[in-house]
C-alpha cells in the first residue's frame, strides 16, 4: 500500500494537545490516532468521534443473557418437573434472579469481547509512530496529511505547543 | 442586617463569572401562588377531616407526610454524602439539597398533626393488635417517633448551620481562591464539624426512617411484617430526593442564572446516581417480594396480594412498577439524555410522581376498605397544599442563604480549576 505521509506531534500538556486536535479538525485534518499515558477527559469531545460500537455488544450480550438465563432455568426445571413448595414448575419469579445474573455475565463478556475485536487486540507489534514516552509523560497526535497540507498542519501543531513534530510514513 | 444580605460588596468577581450574592429575591406572584396552593390544601384538609370522608383526608395526609419527610431527609443525606466521600462533583448542588432539607423542621411539626387523626389512621388504636400492645400504643409510638424525628431534624439543622455559617466571609471576599483570607479558620472549623456530623447523620437517617416506615406505614396493617421494609422506605426516599434535586437544580438554574455553575454535566452525574438508586429501589422491592412469594405464608402474602391482585389497586401497582423502575431504567441508559437538563427534569417529575404513588400504594390499601379508588379532587388538593408548603420553605431558606455553597473549599476549588465549565481549559488554554 502506498502509504500517505502522517505527521506526529508530541506534546507535554494535555490542554495543548486538545487545542491542537480542535484546530486540526477545523482545518480539515483527519486524526489517525491519539497517544496518551492517561485517560483524557474531553478527548472524545475534541475528536468528535462517534460513540464506540462496543455498547451494541454489551446490549446484545445483556439481552442474550436474560433470554439465556430464563431458558436455562426453564429447561432445567422441565427436566424434572418437581413441584416444590406448591410452586408451579415454571415459576418465573425466581427465574428473574437467574436472568438478571446472566444478563450481567454475558453483558460483561460481550463487552470485553467486542472491545478486543473492535480494537483489533491483541496486537503483537507496536504501531510504527509509537514513542515509548507515550507510556510515560508525553501525549501524541497522529494526523493524516497530503503533501500540500504538510506545512499548514505542522505549523498548527507547533503553534499549539508541540514539543516535536515529525513526519512518519 | 443579616450578614448574608451583603452581596453588593462583591468586588472582584471570580474568574469564571460572578458568584450570585447571598440571598435570592423571589417574585411576588410565585410566593402568592405557592401560598394559595398551601391555603387551598389546608382548607381542603380541614374540610376533609371534618367531613364525611375523614379517613380519605387523613390517609392522604399521611402519604404526603411520609413522602415529603423521606424526601427532605434524603436531601440532607445527599449533602452528608458529599461531605463523607469528599466528592467535588456535586458541590454546586450541595446547598440546593440543604435547602430541601430545611423542610424537615416543617415535617417535624406536621408529624404532631397525625396525633389528632390516630383513630382514623391506625387500626390498632381502634382495636388494639393482640400481642403487640407493648409496641403499638399511642403514647409510645408518638414518643419514640417524635424523639427520632427530633434527633434527625436537629442533626440536619446542625449540618445546615455549619454549611451556611462561613458564607458570610465568602461574600466579603469572593473569588479569592479555595482558601478565604480573613475567615480566621472559620471555614475549616465548619468543614470539620460537617465531617464529624455526616456519618452520624447517615446512621440516624437509616434508623429514624426505618422507624417511621415500621410505625407509620407497616403498622397500618398490624399483622403484616417485613424486616426489609424500613430499608426499602429509606432507599426509596433517597431516590426521590435525588429526583427532586434534579428538578430543583433545573428550576433554580433557569431562574437564578446559575448556568455557569450547574452544568449539563451535573445533570448527567445526578442521572447516574438516579439510575443506581432506581436499580437498588427495584432490588429492595424484589428482595422482599421474592421471599414473601417463596415462603407463601398467608400473613405475609396478604399485603402483597391485596396490592397487586385485587381491585382497585392492581392497575396502580403496575403503574408504580413501570413509572418508578422500568421507565427510568430504560431512559437513564441513554448518555445523551442525561446531559439534557430539560429531559432530566421531565424524568425527575415522572419519578417523583411515581414515588408519591408508591407511597400511596403502601399506605392507602391498608386504611381504605371501600370498593372505590380514593384518589380524586381531595387528594390532589391536599397534595398541592404540601407542594405549596414545600415551595414556601425552599423560598424562605433561599431568601436568606445563597443557592451555591459560596464558602465551600471544594466548590471554590472547582471554580478555580475551571471544572465548573468543562472544556474551559481548552478555550482559555
Amino acid at each position: 500500500m502506498a502509504s500517505r505521509p502522517e505527521l506526529l506531534g508530541i506534546f507535554a500538556h494535555a490542554d495543548a494537545l486538545l487545542a491542537a486536535i480542535s484546530r486540526l479538525k477545523e482545518s480539515g485534518g483527519s486524526i489517525r490516532t491519539v497517544f496518551s499515558p492517561v485517560p483524557l477527559h474531553g478527548l472524545q469531545e475534541a475528536l468528535k468521534t462517534r460513540p464506540s460500537p462496543v455498547r451494541y455488544g454489551t446490549l446484545l450480550g445483556a439481552i442474550l443473557g436474560v433470554l439465556g438465563g430464563f431458558s436455562l432455568a426453564a429447561y432445567s426445571n422441565l427436566q424434572w418437573e418437581f413441584i416444590t413448595g406448591g410452586k408451579p414448575v415454571l415459576a418465573w419469579i425466581p427465574f428473574v434472579v437467574v436472568g438478571f445474573e446472566f444478563s450481567i455475565l454475558l453483558g460483561v463478556l460481550f463487552t470485553v469481547g467486542s472491545m478486543l475485536i473492535i480494537s483489533r487486540l491483541p496486537r503483537f507489534h507496536l504501531p510504527g509512530p509509537y514513542d515509548p514516552r507515550f507510556s510515560v509523560d508525553r501525549f501524541g497526535v497522529l494526523v493524516d496529511c497530503r503533501e500540500e497540507e504538510k506545512e499548514m498542519f505542522s505549523s498548527i501543531l507547533r503553534d499549539s505547543g508541540a514539543e516535536e513534530v515529525r513526519e512518519v510514513r | 442586617m443579616s450578614p448574608f444580605q451583603t452581596g453588593k460588596e462583591i468586588g472582584n468577581p471570580p474568574p469564571l463569572g460572578a458568584l450570585p450574592p447571598g440571598g435570592v429575591k423571589f417574585s411576588r406572584p410565585l410566593i402568592l401562588f405557592l401560598g394559595i396552593l398551601f391555603a387551598v390544601g389546608g382548607i381542603q384538609f380541614l374540610a376533609g377531616i371534618g367531613g364525611e370522608q375523614a379517613r380519605r383526608a387523613w390517609q392522604v395526609y399521611l402519604v404526603n407526610f411520609v413522602f415529603f419527610t423521606g424526601l427532605s431527609s434524603g436531601a440532607v443525606l445527599f449533602s452528608a454524602i458529599l461531605t463523607l466521600t469528599g466528592a467535588g462533583w456535586g458541590r454546586p448542588l450541595k446547598r440546593l439539597a440543604e435547602g430541601m432539607g430545611s423542610f424537615l423542621v416543617v415535617s417535624f411539626l406536621l408529624f404532631w398533626v397525625l396525633y389528632f387523626g390516630r383513630e382514623e389512621i391506625f387500626p390498632w388504636v381502634r382495636e388494639p393488635a393482640h400481642g403487640k400492645e407493648a409496641w403499638l400504643n399511642t403514647g409510645f409510638l408518638f414518643a419514640r417517633d417524635g424523639i427520632g424525628l427530633l434527633i434527625l431534624t436537629a442533626l440536619s439543622l446542625w449540618i445546615l448551620y455549619h454549611s451556611v455559617r462561613p458564607d458570610r466571609y465568602a461574600i466579603v471576599l469572593p473569588g479569592s481562591g479555595p482558601g478565604i483570607p480573613g475567615a480566621g479558620g472559620q471555614v475549616e472549623k465548619s468543614q470539620r464539624a460537617q465531617a464529624f456530623l455526616a456519618p452520624i447523620l447517615a446512621m440516624v437517617y437509616a434508623l429514624v426512617l426505618s422507624l417511621i416506615a415500621f410505625d407509620l406505614i407497616m403498622s397500618l396493617d398490624p399483622h403484616w411484617y417485613s424486616t426489609l421494609f424500613g430499608a426499602y422506605y429509606f432507599i426509596g426516599s433517597f431516590y426521590s430526593a435525588l429526583a427532586a434535586l434534579v428538578l430543583i437544580a433545573g428550576i433554580f438554574r433557569n431562574w437564578l442564572g446559575l448556568r455557569d455553575f450547574i452544568r449539563p454535566g451535573h445533570f448527567s452525574d445526578l442521572g447516574k446516581l438516579l439510575l443506581g438508586f432506581c436499580l437498588i429501589t427495584g432490588d429492595f422491592f424484589y428482595s422482599q417480594f421474592l421471599v414473601i412469594w417463596y415462603g407463601n405464608l398467608p400473613e405475609e402474602t396478604r399485603y402483597v396480594i391485596l396490592r397487586v391482585r385485587e381491585s382497585p389497586w392492581e392497575p396502580l401497582a403496575w403503574t408504580v412498577l413501570i413509572v418508578c423502575f422500568a421507565l427510568p431504567f430504560v431512559v437513564l441508559l441513554s448518555r445523551k439524555l442525561k446531559f439534557q437538563p430539560r429531559a432530566m427534569m421531565a424524568l425527575a417529575g415522572v419519578i417523583l410522581t411515581g414515588m408519591w404513588l408508591e407511597r400511596f400504594l403502601l399506605v392507602v390499601p391498608s386504611t381504605w376498605k371501600m370498593k372505590n379508588f380514593p384518589l380524586g379532587f381531595m387528594e390532589v388538593l391536599i397534595t398541592a397544599g404540601f407542594i405549596g408548603l414545600f415551595g414556601l420553605t425552599l423560598i424562605g431558606f433561599f431568601r436568606k442563604f445563597s443557592p451555591l455553597p459560596l464558602s465551600d473549599p471544594m466548590f471554590r476549588e472547582s471554580l478555580e480549576e475551571g471544572e465548573a465549565i468543562p472544556g474551559a481549559g481548552m478555550k482559555h488554554e
